[in-house]
Formats: C-alpha cells, structure tokens, sequence
C-alpha cells in the first residue's frame, strides 16, 4: 500500500500553512538573531584567525622599545635576557614627503631591514616587486596601501624630509607588515592611506640619513611562551635607561594590534547583546501565536481527545510548530549571517592589510544561536502545549461562551463617563488580555530600542566631530617638530605662509599614576588663556588652564580613578625621567584619547628644560593651504602635519563606507522586529474578532470605521511603545557606548535628533504597512460566512 | 406613483443568484420575483440550499445578484455598488442573527448604542432595551446574559435604529420554545412600534403562524406564496 501522511500531520501542516505569513515573520525573527550571531562572530574569526596566521609568518614581535640612540652590541645584550627569543634593532626616522596630486604631505615612516631576513622579527611580505639590494642606499618597499593611495607606482622616486635632509628613494617593491596590519592616522585615529606612508630601506641607506651609525633606536622583541612581558620590561627599561629609552610598548598596546583588538571587542559586543533581543521577542511571538491557535482549534483539539487521541498527540503539532519555527530560522539566519559576514569581511579588507583575510563560518557561534532559537521557540510554546494538554473533551466540544469582559479600573479612571464607545471597545480589548498586550508593547518596544540603540553611533559621532574639532579645539592645523624647540620656533612658525594665528605647544608622553593604577599618555603643555585650545568640562564651561595641576579628560580620570583635589603621580619620560606629584585641577570632557593637560611652563619646568615647545597649533588661511604645504615640506624639523579638513573628511569617508553597511543591517532587523510584532498581534486580534467586525459590518458600519475600531487598538499599542522604546534604546545605547569604548575613541550615548528621526521612521512606516496589510484582510472579510461559522 | 407602488418596499424580478465554484455553478436562486410591502410579516421556510438565506442575503445588501432587480425605495440594489449598499444597511436595515453576534466587549447599552451611534433618527439605547424587557440588565456584558437576553438585546440593537426592514437569520435557532418565543414577541412587539417590514427565515413552521404571509422556497424559486388569514400572537405559537 502507498504510503500516506497520517490524517494528524496533514491537519497539522494544513493549520501551519494558514498561519504561514505569521510563523513566516517569527522565523524571520529567529534568522535575524541568528544572522546577528553568525555575521558577528564569523566575521570575528575571520579577522582573529587571519591576525594569528600572520602574526606566526612574519614573526611579530610581542614588545616594542624605542630609544633616542643605543650602539649596536647592546642588541644582542638584550637578546640574552631570560625568556627572550630574539631581539631585532632597526632605525626608525619619521618625515614629511609632499607628493604630487596632494595638498597635504604625507607623514612617512623610515624603517630600516634587518641584514640578516631569517632572524627578524615583523618581517614584512613583499606583495609586488623586489626587497633593496642589500646594499642599496636609495631603494624602498612601500606599504601597499601608501601605494594604493597615492597612485605611486614601482620604479617612482620619493623624497622625504628627515632630520631636516632631503632623501630620495626609488620605490622597488610593495608590501605588507604585521605592525601596520591597521594604520591610524595620528590626527583621526582613523586610516588616511595617502598621508601615512611606511618605507622598508637597508639599514645602511638610513644610518646615513638618519644618522645612526652603529646605532639603532627601535627594538623588538619576542619572547618565549609562558613568560610574563613584565618581568622582562623593567630588565630592557633598566639596559636602556641611559639611551633615552621611551616606555616599553607591549604587543597588547601596539597601535595596530589595539586597534584590531578593539574591532574585535565590538563585533563581540554587538553579537553578544543584540541576539537576544530577537530570540526574546520571538518567543513572545511564538507564545502568543501558538496560544491563539489552541482557541481557533478548540473544537478540534477536544474531537481528536474525544476520539482517543493522548494530550500528547494532541499537543505535538504545537510542539513541532515551534522547532519548525526555531529550525527554519536558524537556517536562513546561518544563510544569511555566513552572507553578511563575507560583506562587512569585504569591508575589513579595505582597511586592514592582511596577506589572507578569508570569511569564516563560526560553526560553534551558530550551533550555540541555533540551540537557543530552539529553546526560545519551545519556552514560547509552552503555555499553549499546556492549554491543549488541559482541555478535556467535553469543554471543548461545548459552545464558546462569549468571552467575558468587565469595566475596568483604567477605564473608570481614564474615560470616566465618556460616551466613546471606540475608546472603550479598545480599552476593554487591550485589558482583556494584559499579557498579550504586554508582550506586544514590549516586542515593539524593543525593535525601537534596536533602532536607537545602533543608529545613534553615527548622530553621536557628529557631536564627537563637533565637540572635538570646532568647541574644544579651535586650531585649524597642528606641525609638530622633530625635537623641541625654543622661543624662536615662533619666529619660523609666523612666517609660514597663510599662518592668521598660533599657539605653540609642548606634547610629551608620560605615565600617570593614581595609586595602584597608572595609565601611559601625553600631556599637552599649554599656555594659560591659549584661545585655540578650550579644555570644557562636562557643563560645557571652559575649564581654564592653571599654574597648578593637571586637567584630566574624563576618560583618563575614569582609569585612573582620579577625582578633581586628588594627587596623581607624574612619571615623565622624556630627559632625567622626573617624578612629580599633581593635583588634578579638573575634568574635561573629551571623546578621543587620554588627554591630560597642563601650563606648558610648568610643564617645561617639570621635564627640566627651559621655554621649548615640539608642536604648533595654527589657524590657516584656507586660501593659503598649497603654499603652506609646500613651504612645511621644506622646513627643516617638521615631522608632522595635520589638517582639521583632513580629519573631518578621513571620518566622513570611512564612516560612510565603512558603516553605512552595518547600520543599514542592523535597521532591517530592527525593521524585522517590529514588522513580526505587529503583523501577529493584528492576525491574531483580527482572527479573535473577525466575526463581532463582520457584525459591525453587516450593522452598516463603513470599512474606515471597520479599520478605525480594529487598528486603533493597534495604534495605540504602537504608540505606547514608543517611549517605553526610547527609554530601552537609551539604556541600550549606553551599553553600546560601554562595549565600544577604546582609549582613542569614546562614543558617548548621545541620542541626536536625526537618529531619533530615523528611529521613528523607521518604526513607523513598518508599522504602518502592517497596518496597510491588516487592513487589507479586513477589507477581504466574507461577511456571509462570518456570519454563519460560530467560531 | 400609484397605491400599489407606493405601499411596496421590495419589488424584486427575475432575481438569480449563482455562485461559481471549482465544483460547478451553484444555482441559489433561479429567477425569483417578489413584491414585499410596507409593514408585513414575511416568514421564509424552505429546505437547506433551497435559496432563502441567499434571498435575505441580497434584500438585506450582504450579497450581490447575478441578475435580476430588487428594486428598493427607487433604487436597484442588484446594481448598487459596495459603498451603497453599506450606506443602504446602515439607513434601512436592521438584522438578527442566529448566534447573536453582540460584541462581547461592550455592554447591553453599549451594543445598542454602537448601531444608535451611526443611525439618523434612533431611539434611545435605554428605550429599546427597555422595550425587549431588559431595562434592568443594560449595564451588564454579553457574557453575564442568557441566550435570550442576548438575542433579545440583538432585537433592540435591530430596531433602536427603526430600520425600515428587519431580516431575521433563525432568530430561535440557538433557543429553546420559551425563550424563542420571548424573543419573537419581542421582535414583533418592537417592529410594529417602529413599523418595520419584517422578514424572518426559518426552518421552523411552527413560527409561520405569526406571518401575514409565508413563502415556501425549494431548489431556488418561490414554491409557494401562502396569505395567513389566521395570523397569531408570538405567545400563542407552540412548537
């Protein structure tokens, strides 16, 4: 005999094809958290195993020390201590190199190869060309990226100002480097490819250029597994104290390696909290879908009992309905997380050179989402499983009684003896069932909360650009000097073309420390009353610069756990390394770095040197920005330029590319949630109440007056979630804001007018087609059949 | 207009009604003609299937016809369109169902006044109510009422509007002879008052008595068309 479907699946596949547009929007749901999962943890392990493969290739180094100039022997000194594997020397010059096709010059790291390749630690992959011959003394490997972006091309030449000379360099390979996997522009801490440029030259071509004969002054070090980086940095801090030595920097804190860090921590942060919100308002879903059906089924769930059916065979249907629901859902999520996961890779690509950055699936990420889709969808289901085990044959055999209502509280208070029997009907719909109510305004109120909580980013990020760039600083361009200069730098800095007015500075790096806990930064010296610079505090006051203490941005006195009137502990580290004690004057408010700010005279005092200065921060006549440009790349002792116009624009270019993706990802699921919400809590209240509408219908009552009673309800369900909504994204937000908090960028939680706009945009135009498509069965009601079926 | 026209509400010719489905056409009605007049009493009695409730379906603007007129008031419902025909319910027509249909949300008072709310010229919610008997439970819910008390709450939300005509779809269907009788007292009690043509279908002869006229339906056309010269009071009927 052919094999048939038994009668019970066949009901059970008939029941879910009916509710297929409602179990259609929660296995949406289940997808979008599981997507969520799967886009974020794929794409983390994408990058975190395209950093270890690397990293093992090109031997990159576990710490990092600078030095102003130590002779060659104690290299190998160093490479004997304890638990250290290797140690490579290599000079490091920075200078300013004006390309043509560009403005600005580029800021262009010298680097110098190791003689001997196989030893090396960050050994660079050359990706195009050939490495300098051994003993070229003008021959380059460029970063790739440089290359990319300034459209140099093997065989060109470049030429940089170091130390106040000119070298050229004819440009013979490209390549990539563990150490600048991510490079950070030092204005905008975001990439700027065409004005941060590496160079890898022979050591003998920079011992000349730099003057580092004999000499290295950049030291890196690998050491071997199990050995703790501290006990090796006070050894390499002690051997090279009288060189100069800067603070030792461990891998952990390599601007590269944080940066990637950093975007690891976010993708962590975003798959952690996000998939739960959809897995939580699922459930609900599936909870007050599955409870609906056990009341349109009534009848025939007491026929198949009074048949001799079991509870359980009468509630498995219900039961497979929600693993059918988890299951499909956690198989597009799989589909369309492993999709997004390779585009937001893509993305990553752009900014971090990686030899080999492939997409990934995280198995494990998807396995763990997919087991709670599974658990979510069961718990939804189970007050319906229970109804159905309860329901006796002959209850459900009987005739429904209509369902009972009463005046409530609310109503007595909020309508008193109104008339409005429309605001009643919703009223007493909505207090019917407080539960469903609950969990509607919640589902929806939770899909404004996404929207918020990931579409503030980028409103909060203009406040950034705003408070950082034009209140706080008022400077249009900084130089900074290869060393510090005195009084008569300002003489040089007057005379550069366009200069309308300056301010010199004093930058130099420091550790603060604050009992147990001390935190390595810079500190700006500034000269009290300086009008381009305006340190405010958290009212928005101009915290003035005093003769005493040290101003801490609010970032930095959270890590130090410092308050206004306490002392912090001042370990400089430029000269005889001084040690002071200072108070801290006050809290700034500031969004990016650890600034700590003081009187550039006291400053100077404390370092132990006179009226010096190594930057210049400078309005500029936009009119005289190319001559600018050219006379800096002419003056001697100028290693860096940085342009305000040029920050801004790097952060709208890679805001622009670089998130719009993730933003408009995170609006459709949002989107989703709302869109599941809403369409089931209208199916399931227009299949309560079809016939008492139908009723209404046949009485004379106009569809738009049909619609008004039916979405009203809806609406007002919509509305109230709103600031429940807002209040959940504001809390969202500051967790977001906690979770992507990195020491060069702080995004505070700060809801702009345009993120709510397209929050309540977003939310309601969803709503709203929910509405259109809850109108439209409304209008497609058989009111003859309505009529005649008792439910 | 002479007197015949002038005393006629419905002047229904050559109405048919099928209904096409995968199976077939369905013939509902196979050209009935009728002339309902102002203030009568129809019964409809007739078999499943045998057209009356396709009849009360049109006449009452639920459906549409095939073809054929009804012509109301000077006005071809066979050929009104959607909005029309919801305009003709709520001026004209009053309605009660068999399973009730109140909204279970509202109270007695409130379920009358949701049809008073869109009516021209009604009664007040407390009279109608109070004319089906019920002036002492107004205020409570559908839920907190017996079979008949809600259909008699149907009857006053019906005529509170004083419709011009009153289709009733079995109003004793879901109710024993007692309350069914209550509720047909009621309903020819509160019609009279505000003189609706009343038209009631049934499988049930027994209430044949209280028509002036009672027509027959079977397989789609009048059979019969029968004056009830012994008309009785609801309260006399037995069944």
């Amino acid at each position: 005999m052919r094999w048939r479907l038994p009668p019970l699946h066949k009901k059970f596949l008939r029941h879910l094809w009916r509710m297929k547009w409602q179990a259609l929007a929660i296995v949406l749901l289940v997808a979008a958290g599981v997507a969520v999962t799967v886009m974020t943890f794929s794409a983390e392990e994408a990058l975190r195993s395209a950093r270890a493969t690397y990293y093992a290739q090109s031997s990159f180094a576990d710490i990092f020390v600078t030095m102003e100039r130590a002779p060659l022997t104690l290299a190998r000194r160093a490479g004997m201590i304890p638990g250290v594997t290797a140690a490579d020397p290599r000079i490091v010059a920075n200078g300013l190199s004006l390309l043509p096709g560009f403005e600005r010059p580029a800021q262009v790291r010298l680097i110098s190869l190791p003689d001997r390749d196989d030893a090396a630690l960050n050994r660079i992959a050359i990706t195009r060309g050939r490495a300098p011959a051994p003993e070229a003394l003008n021959e380059a490997v460029a970063l790739q990226s440089f290359l990319d972006a300034t459209k140099l091309r093997i065989g060109d030449d470049i030429q940089v100002t170091v130390n106040g000379r000119f070298v050229w360099f004819r440009i013979v390979g490209a390549a990539l480097s563990a150490e600048y996997v991510y490079l950070p522009d030092a204005a905008s801490v975001m990439p700027d490819d065409a004005h941060n440029g590496v160079l890898w030259v022979t050591r003998k071509a920079l011992e000349g250029a730099a003057d580092m004969h004999g000499a290295f002054n950049a030291l890196a070090f690998s050491i071997a597994p199990g050995v703790q980086p501290r006990s090796i940095e006070t050894r390499v801090e002690r051997m090279f104290a009288p060189y100069g030595v800067q603070p030792v920097v461990m891998r952990a804190d390599q601007p590269s390696h944080a940066f990637l860090e950093g975007e690891l921590k976010e993708l962590q942060t975003s798959g952690t909290i996000f998939p739960p919100v959809f897995l939580i308002v699922a459930a609900a879903l599936v909870h007050m879908t599955l409870l609906r059906q056990t009341e349109v089924q009534r009848e025939e769930i007491g026929l198949l009992k009074a048949f001799g059916y079991t509870d359980l065979e009468a509630a498995r249907p219900f039961a497979m309905t929600a693993i059918l629901i988890a299951g499909l859902g956690a198989a597009l999520g799989a589909l369309i997380g492993a999709v997004f996961a390779g585009s937001i890779v893509d993305i990553y690509a752009r900014y971090m050179r990686f030899p080999a950055l492939e997409p990934r699936f995280h198995v494990a990420a998807f396995a763990v989402a997919a087991g709670a889709s599974l658990i979510a969808a069961v718990t939804g289901a189970t007050a319906a499983l229970g109804k159905v085990t309860r329901l006796s044959p002959a209850t459900a055999m009987a005739p429904p009684r209509p369902d009972s209502y009463r005046v409530s509280w609310f109503e007595r208070i909020v309508l008193g003896r109104s008339r409005g029997l429309l605001a009643r009907l919703i009223a007493r719909n909505v207090e019917r069932r407080p539960a469903r109510a609950a969990l509607t305004v919640f589902g929806l109120a939770a899909s404004v909360a996404l929207l918020m909580g990931t579409q503030f980013l980028f409103g909060a990020l203009d406040v950034v650009l705003d408070h950082t760039f034009y209140q706080r600083q008022r400077f249009s361009h900084q130089i900074t000097f290869s060393l510090p200069r005195g009084p008569e730098a300002a003489d040089d800095v007057r005379t550069l073309p366009g200069v309308m007015s300056f301010r010199l500075v004093r930058i130099t790096s420091a550790t603060l420390s604050n009992g147990a806990r001390s935190v390595r930064t810079a500190i700006t010296g500034l000269d009290p009353g300086d009008p381009l610079q305006r340190p405010l505090d958290a009212t928005g006051e101009l915290a003035p610069i005093k003769p005493q203490g040290v101003l801490l941005s609010k970032a930095l006195a959270g890590k130090l756990g410092a308050r206004p009137g306490d002392f912090v502990t001042v370990r400089l580290h430029e000269r005889d390394r001084r040690v002071a004690a200072v108070v801290v004057a006050g809290i700034v408010t500031e969004y990016s770095g650890l600034g700590a700010y003081m009187d550039r005279r006291v400053l100077n005092t404390m370092i132990g040197e006179g009226d010096l200065s190594n930057a210049a921060q400078i309005v500029l006549d936009p009119l005289a920005r190319g001559a600018f440009y050219r006379s800096l790349a002419e003056t001697p002792g100028v290693v860096g330029a940085q342009s305000r116009d040029d920050v801004m624009a790097t952060y709208r270019r890679v805001i622009a590319e670089a998130f719009r993706t993730s933003r408009t990802y995170y609006a459709v699921f949002a989107g989703i949630i709302a869109f599941g919400v809403a369409y089931n809590a209208g199916r399931i209240a227009l299949s309560e109440r079809s016939r008492d509408l139908a009723t209404l219908e046949v009485l004379g009552f106009t569809h738009s007056e049909i619609a008004v009673i039916q979405l009203g309800e809806q609406a007002i369900l919509a509305v109230v979630a709103v600031p429940i909504g807002l209040a959940l994204g504001w809390l969202l937000a500051h967790g977001i804001s906690l979770g992507y908090q990195r020491d060069e960028m702080q995004i505070p939680a700060i809801i702009d007018l345009d993120t709510l706009r397209m929050t309540l945009s977003v939310y309601g135009l969803t709503v709203a087609a929910v509405g259109c498509l809850i109108a439209y069965r409304l209008w497609r009601l058989d009111l003859v059949a309505v009529l005649k079926t008792r439910e | 207009m002479n007197g015949a026209a002038a005393d006629t509400l419905f002047d229904v010719r050559g109405l048919t009604k099928v209904y096409r489905g995968a199976g077939g056409d369905v013939h509902a009605l196979r050209g009935v003609d009728l002339q309902v007049r102002r203030g009568e009493v129809i019964v409809l009695l007739g078999p499943s299937g045998s057209g009356k409730s396709s009849l009360l379906n049109i006449l009452g603007g639920l459906d549409r016809a095939t073809a054929g007129q009804v012509v109301f008031e000077g006005q071809d419902l066979a050929k009104a369109n959607e909005k029309a025909l919801t305009a003709y319910r709520r001026r004209f027509v009053g309605f009660i169902f068999q399973f009730f249909n109140l909204t279970p949300s509202l109270t007695a008072r409130e379920n009358v006044e949701l049809v008073t709310h869109i009516a021209l010229d009604p009664m007040p919610a407390d009279e109608a109510l109070a004319l089906v008997g019920l002036g002492a439970r107004m205020d409570h819910f559908p839920s907190q009422l017996s079979g008949g008390e809600q259909q008699r709450v149907a009857v006053a939300r019906a005529l509170a509007k004083r419709p011009a005509i009153l289709f009733c779809d079995e109003p004793t269907g879901s109710l024993d002879s007692e309350t069914g009788t209550q509720v047909l007292d009621a309903i020819i009690h509160v019609a009279s008052e505000v003189k609706a043509t009343t038209m009631i279908v049934t499988h049930n002869v027994g209430i044949a008595d209280i028509a002036d006229r009672v027509i027959r339906f079977s397989d789609g056309r009048v059979h019969t068309l029968i004056e009830n010269t012994t008309k009785k009071a609801p309260k006399e009927l037995t069944w």
